[in-house]
């Protein structure tokens, strides 16, 4: 008897209109699959590199978050001793007589600025941008894979070299970079000036010199595999906001981390081979240095021109996943798409021209601040347009509360809190009393410490499936969402109090200042905060291991039904994503409830007379 | 207009953006050229702007006429004249570059060997005037990345010693540059008297010029160097590759060879930016 | 141990949040999924709101038990000028700021609960709205807008530099770890020069440039000294670093600048409450009255133990935390009172020794003018007093003796050095304006060398003393000159110190 094979509608369509590349011509006997070198460690294929990306960068979240515990139990408890940390941390903690032990001043200083630069780079840009540029550009734009799979695979590899350096740096008996993330000479370059400045502060800046490396590799693969790699009929309109989103931050990326590598490489010869960049003027140590003429605000320029994209180069695929999560999830299209994709396009330009407002108190020629006081409250416009948009995306809609739209939401949350606070810093009137103190703490934290998180967390839970073709626990991940939610806003609110009483920032201890030292019970319940919230970190961190394994299995290709072309794929990921042709798209990436349809996938054809791109 | 209202109606309007193709034809592998090129330009971009900043910020800066003056062969005071000749080298490489692409696009393997290997020669000449203008400057002028023995007057005066290209007696003016020579490992810092300015009268001796101008100067050639030697190994394994008869093979042909070319390209062009901005400025 | 202690009770709560887990897995399929499914939205919709009203509710209220820490209210006041205008830039700035973020927040939740899955509802295709859209751009660019001219406003009136003809107090504030220094600029009211590589850790370890006139009255403040400061003036702090970037913060003045080595930075400002009547001001909230060490209920309030300080705001090092100033603000008159009595850096320190540029220089000209201002002082009062019919009784045999302090002799000669014209020209005027008074010159020498030629050599100085007031036009019979060699020594000749001082030419007056 002659087999009937039944093909659903998808296949039939992808067999007959789908973008025929030729791909398995070429691929038979699939290259990838050899040994468990290159298919596991040194994998080639963008969803491999995608999962490398997102545990590393959980791991360093855990470390980093850890660290923030440690100096957090200093300042909320600077009494109680600290003596019991002594078997892990060693000479960091000093014990006194009476046998009450607090971190030494030289460690908590070295906890900040490792907290930072960890979950600033390694975190939030790798660990973001890395897990989902990667997972979905292929699979969202309709490609076999990145452009230049060779380069992916080196730019994860570079990543991970840059953590091995920057985690031996821990344990350097004159400590890690203890600087601050931001590592301004004087005091970076000198070891003389601390001791962090020394091994560590090399260490510090041969990990970042590999990580720009890994961005940008990252960041061209992105940026080409988006122009050249779309499948046939998606248009540049048709692609959905992650991919716009990726798109510009990797354009971000490109641009910006070279001229923070150039600032380095002076930093790296201002410290080794006795030039004078950054250095003018000091007397240290007891002697008068023989460096002339150079000055530390020209690294502050070279330094914010990348750290001001690096912030956006953080929220903007937070954005990007958000959109798409909550859309999916109140079965509407994403309000005012093409105003997105322009605001996407505004803030990345604009944000080349304010970075300058870091340094308003930095001995810069006040009238220069004015422009970028400007250019600062400018991008405000097109980050509240974003809000606008998703908060119409809710209205009207069906909305489906899974963990991974809640966090989306409360993206939404915390982008309005911290965004509004960045309206006062922007004002550099405003900014002299604020800057440096805990208001500056306070915005960034809740932009960036926790906002971005949730945009990550919001694309874990959402994406989970198609990484690892299970779903991660529902209700650990509701206990997740609103143990971070509130522990959240209980960290980083109060701070906003503090920075406006003039506390300022990266003060081991407030009790030398009578104006400063009267918060001690704000402190203790941030840092119980703090600890609780790391607490219930660590239950996401185990629905996300434990799921990996024994989460509910994925039963059918699309869950969500979501339009998207990554939903197309078969339910067990093969290298080069479809088996057969590539999917063509007719439509843009937001059909939902459209003309009595639940959802229209973007493969689907037009109908006589439809409009397809908005 | 029709366009719009098309394009609105899922038409596709313009065949390069809508998918499926490679926009204006260019294959991702020289975007991503491109792309590379474009960060490593900020890169550059970087020292120039820290370059111009630490140079304006400085009341006298080395006149280049005077500093680059020297050729092979023990002549002097022919100023600019040699790295002119490294500029000629290297912009004659990246015209043999060209025609390298050329031959490519013609899939003349011969000729595309034939003109890669001019321009490696175009390369490392260029290397070996540079390093040679380092040599110079470091082993006879003894400019180092701290120390800059050039100097420039910034009042009028009149020497009070003797010294290596000067006499006593021999006046200067506001603007005119010199070097402080080295003798049995020590610097003469000659003596002189000034006589004009708030100054006039006072007896001072000739000071080091500003650090950041060995600093800069061999900071941002070096870099730029290291470009050009990176970019001569790169053309070379290409240039064997092109002889061993792989690109013929390949779909694209030699379209290895206009990628490098394009790096090529890019090197010569921030030379003439580093050429420009520290040699004729 | 403990860290198999806590492993073992990670694994223990990691088994336990997977159990958790589970219990709904199993629910759903006892009750059917659509329907726990459905259930589970609607109360996680309900908390949704919940949380709205309780985070909204929260804020408003901590705000409010915070009030003390807004900016312009109550006990935060700014001490300055310009102070209070970034303060109500801040306030305004948080009233847009505020009502976008409770409007927002309730549509945000409120929409997440009303639009969750409904039996029988289907979700809109509302994909774009023109007219809404550029309404939303367009309120919050004039917002914006509005927002920045009013901060650059006030921006570019604090911040651009005074010109020369501008009146203010320049004081100078060096950063270093882990302190400052504090530089006043002395009558002349300018801080002097200052170079790095003049830094000497034993003696002038800003490193000030004595080569400067403006240098020679500058005072630098000693460690635990007070920084005071006139109200309602205009000050303008000189503020640079000796080592790293270091921050000039002054919390209370809303003052904040970084300090650069290599480049030195500024802030102006005008204190408008002396701390006395910030004292007085925060005596009236109930936290200021607590007392200001907790384990001394009966010691002094917090108010009254009220100061401004000085903090730095720019990480520097490991004690970053710890570079604390007092600051005083204080009436115009106790200012300047207070300034007179700072001593000069250079006079007190510097001259005489290793580091002075001016050793070999017998006299400079701020000596000659505090010579001349303290016979003005002095000998001036005196003598007209002396004049009157009635003596008074503070006039003692001591006071009527004036030693002579620049007045040079040549080495074992009586030849005057011609510096010594300034004081003897002066005391010659004071001569003339006083025609009653008539002086003894007495000349003494230490005890060094023959009794007999000290005697003739401090006659024949004390003559050419004489011989010089006279040519000044002061009558000869005004003057008596005698020379008492080592006869009347005024300290033991066994120390070099005491010698010096019995090396001496006076002025008596005699009857």
């Amino acid at each position: 008897m002659a087999e009937i094979i039944v093909k659903t509608r998808e296949e039939s369509l992808f067999e007959e209109q789908g973008y025929n590349d030729h791909f398995h011509d070429h691929h038979h006997g699939d290259k990838f699959k050899s040994g468990f070198l290159n298919h596991y460690v040194f994998s080639m294929d963008h969803k491999v590199i995608a999962r490398q990306f997102l545990i590393t960068g959980i791991i360093w979240a855990i470390i980093g978050a850890s660290m923030s515990i440690v100096f957090r139990l200093q300042l909320g408890f600077p009494e109680e001793s600290l003596a019991w940390l002594k078997p892990i941390l060693g000479k960091w903690i000093v014990v006194d007589a009476e046998g009450v032990g607090k971190l030494s001043p030289e460690f908590y200083y070295a906890l900040v600025t490792m907290h930072g630069t960890i979950i600033v780079f390694f975190v939030l840009t790798a660990g973001l941008s890395g897990t989902f540029s990667n997972l979905l550009i292929p699979l969202q734009v309709g490609a076999r894979d990145m452009a230049s799979p060779f380069l992916n695979m080196l730019s994860y590899w570079f990543f991970f070299m840059a953590g091995v350096v920057m985690f031996y740096s821990l344990f350097l008996s004159t400590g890690p970079f203890s600087g601050g993330w931001v590592a301004y000479p004087p005091l970076s370059a000198l070891p003389q000036a601390s001791a962090g400045s020394g091994t560590g502060m090399t260490l510090w800046l041969i990990s970042l010199t590999l990580f720009v490396v890994s961005v940008l590799l990252g960041g061209i693969n992105y940026i080409t595999t988006v122009l050249n790699l779309r499948t046939k009929g998606m248009s540049m309109w048709r692609l959905p906001l992650p991919i716009w989103a990726f798109f510009v931050t990797a354009i971000l990326g490109l641009l910006s981390f070279p001229v923070l590598a150039s600032g380095f490489f002076m930093l790296i010869f201002d410290r080794s081979l006795g030039t004078s960049f950054y250095l003018s003027d000091i007397f240290i140590g007891g002697q008068a240095l023989d460096r002339v003429g150079g000055s530390p605000i020209l690294y502050q320029h070279l330094f914010w021109f990348l750290g001001h994209p690096e912030v956006y180069i953080i929220i903007l695929p937070a954005m990007g996943i958000v959109s798409e999560v909550l859309s999916v999830n109140s079965r509407k299209p994403i309000f005012g798409y093409r105003a997105m994709v322009y605001s996407i396009m505004a803030i990345g330009f604009l944000s080349f021209i304010v970075w300058a407002h870091h340094m308003f108190m930095a001995g810069v020629n006040p009238f220069i601040s004015n422009f970028f006081v400007v250019f600062t409250l400018i991008i405000a416009v097109p980050s509240a347009v974003k809000v606008f948009n998703w908060i119409t995306t809710l209205y009207g809609g069906s909305i489906r509360l899974n963990s991974a739209n809640l966090f989306a939401i409360g993206f939404v949350s915390m982008f309005i809190s911290g965004g509004l606070t960045g309206i006062f810093l922007g004002n550099s009137a405003i900014d002299i009393q604020m800057h440096d103190t805990y208001f500056v703490v306070a915005h960034f934290h809740i932009v960036m410490g926790v906002a971005a998180f949730f945009g990550m967390f919001a694309g874990v839970y959402h994406w989970f499936p198609k990484m690892y073709q299970r779903f991660m626990n529902e209700t650990l991940g509701k206990i997740h969402f609103w143990g971070t939610l509130i522990l959240a806003y209980a960290i980083f609110w109060p701070m906003h109090y503090l920075g406006m009483a003039g506390v300022p920032r990266r003060y081991y201890s407030f009790d030398t200042f009578d104006a400063f030292k009267h918060f001690a019970e704000m402190n203790k319940f941030i840092t119980v905060a703090a600890i609780l919230s790391f607490v219930v970190q660590l239950i996401f961190v185990v629905n996300f291991f434990y799921s990996i394994w024994r989460g509910r299995k994925m039963t059918s290709k699309n869950p969500y039904n979501a339009a998207t072309l990554e939903w197309t794929t078969p339910i067990e990921p093969v290298h080069g994503n479809w088996p057969g042709n590539i999917p063509a798209v007719h439509r843009w990436a937001y059909d939902y409830n459209k003309d009595e349809r639940e959802f229209v996938p973007q493969y689907e054809p037009l109908k006589e007379g439809e409009v397809g791109d908005h | 207009m029709a366009s719009e209202t098309a394009a609105l109606h899922g038409e596709n309007t313009n065949p390069s953006w809508s998918g499926g193709t490679e926009p204006f034809k260019i294959s991702y592998g020289k975007l991503m050229m491109w792309y590379f090129l474009l960060s490593d330009a900020f890169t550059f971009a970087g020292f120039l702007i820290a370059y111009g900043a630490l140079r304006f910020s400085m009341p006298s800066w080395p006149v280049p006429d005077f500093v680059f003056s020297s050729l092979p062969g023990g002549i002097h005071h022919k100023p600019l004249i040699f790295v002119t000749i490294m500029t000629f080298v290297l912009l004659a490489s990246s015209f043999t570059m060209v025609r390298a692409v050329q031959e490519g696009q013609k899939n003349n393997k011969n000729g595309v060997v034939k003109w890669m290997l001019l321009t490696i020669v175009g390369g490392l000449m260029f290397l070996g005037c540079q390093a040679w203008e380092w040599t110079t400057l470091m082993g006879a002028e003894h400019m180092t990345i701290k120390t800059n023995p050039f100097g420039t007057h910034t009042e009028a005066g009149v020497y009070l010693e003797d010294g290596h290209d000067v006499k006593k007696g021999d006046t200067f003016h506001a603007g005119q540059s010199y070097l402080i020579h080295q003798h049995d490992g020590h610097f003469q810092h000659l003596s002189y008297k000034v006589t004009e300015g708030p100054d006039a009268g006072k007896t001072k001796q000739l000071e080091f010029g500003p650090k950041a101008f060995g600093a800069l100067f061999f900071f941002i050639t070096g870099f730029h160097g290291f470009h050009v030697l990176s970019g001569v190994v790169f053309l070379l394994i290409i240039c064997l590759n092109s002889a061993s008869g792989l690109y013929e093979k390949r779909n694209n042909k030699y379209e290895m060879v206009e990628k490098i070319g394009l790096y090529w390209h890019f090197v010569d062009l921030v030379w003439v930016f580093v050429f420009l901005l520290f040699y004729l400025l | 141990m403990t860290i198999i202690g806590a492993l073992v009770i990670f694994t223990l709560i990691a088994v336990i949040v997977v159990q958790i887990g589970r219990v709904n897995d199993l629910a759903a399929k006892i009750r059917g999924e659509e329907e726990v499914m459905r259930s589970g939205n609607d109360a996680t919709g309900r908390w949704l709101v919940v949380f709205m009203v309780v985070f909204l509710v929260g804020c408003v209220y901590s705000s409010w038990h915070y009030k003390d820490v807004m900016l312009g209210y109550g006990p935060w006041e700014a001490s300055s000028e310009h102070g209070k205008e970034v303060d109500y830039l801040f306030n305004m700035t948080l009233v847009f700021t505020g009502i976008v973020f409770v409007i927002t927040h309730i549509l945000l939740f409120w929409y997440a609960y009303k639009y969750r899955i409904q039996q029988g509802k289907k979700a809109t295709f509302f994909a774009h709205d023109t007219k809404l859209e550029l309404i939303w751009t367009a309120i919050p660019a004039v917002v914006m807008a509005f927002l920045v001219a009013n901060g650059l406003v006030v921006w570019n009136n604090v911040m651009p530099d005074l010109g020369p003809d501008d009146a203010y107090l320049e004081i100078e504030a060096t950063g270093y770890q882990f302190a400052w220094d504090i530089r006043y600029p002395g009558k002349d009211g300018k801080i002097g020069d200052k170079d790095f590589r003049l830094i000497n850790m034993a003696n002038n370890t800003l490193g000030i440039n004595f080569n400067d006139p403006a240098a020679m009255d500058d005072a630098i403040l000693s460690g635990s000294d007070v920084i005071k400061l006139p109200v309602d003036s205009t000050i303008r702090v000189k503020i640079s670093a000796k080592d790293v970037l270091h921050n000039f913060y002054l919390p209370h003045f809303r003052v904040k600048m970084d300090a650069v080595p290599g480049m030195p930075t500024y802030f102006i400002f005008k204190p408008t409450k002396t701390t006395v009547q910030m004292r007085q001001e925060l005596s009236e909230y109930p936290e200021w009255n607590e007392p200001y060490d907790p384990t001394d209920p009966e010691g002094p309030k917090r108010w009254q133990k009220f100061d401004y300080e000085l903090a730095c705001a720019e990480l520097c090092g490991k004690g970053h935390y710890s570079m604390r100033r007092v600051l005083e603000i204080v009436s115009k008159e106790e200012y300047d009172a207070w300034a007179a009595t700072l001593p000069s850096f250079y006079k007190g320190n510097i001259r005489g020794t290793e580091a002075d540029p001016f050793r070999d220089k017998l006299l400079m000209d701020y000596e000659i003018q505090d010579r001349k201002a303290e016979l003005d002082a002095t000998v001036d009062p005196l003598w007209s007093k002396l004049g009157s019919a009635v003596r008074d009784s503070s006039i003692t045999e001591e006071s009527l003796i004036l030693k002579l302090k620049y007045v040079f002799f040549e080495t074992g000669s009586s030849n005057l050095d011609k510096l010594s014209s300034h004081e003897l020209d002066y005391i010659a005027g004071l001569m003339k304006k006083h025609p009653h008074i008539r002086l003894e010159v007495a000349g003494h020498t230490d005890n060094t060398g023959d009794a007999a030629a000290n005697r003739s050599l401090s006659q024949s100085r004390a003559d050419s003393v004489k011989a010089s007031l006279v040519a000044q036009g002061i009558a000869a019979s005004r003057l008596a000159s005698n020379g008492y060699g080592d006869t009347k020594p005024v300290e033991s000749n066994d120390a070099e110190e005491g010698r010096a001082k019995n090396r001496r030419t006076e002025l008596k007056v005699i009857k």
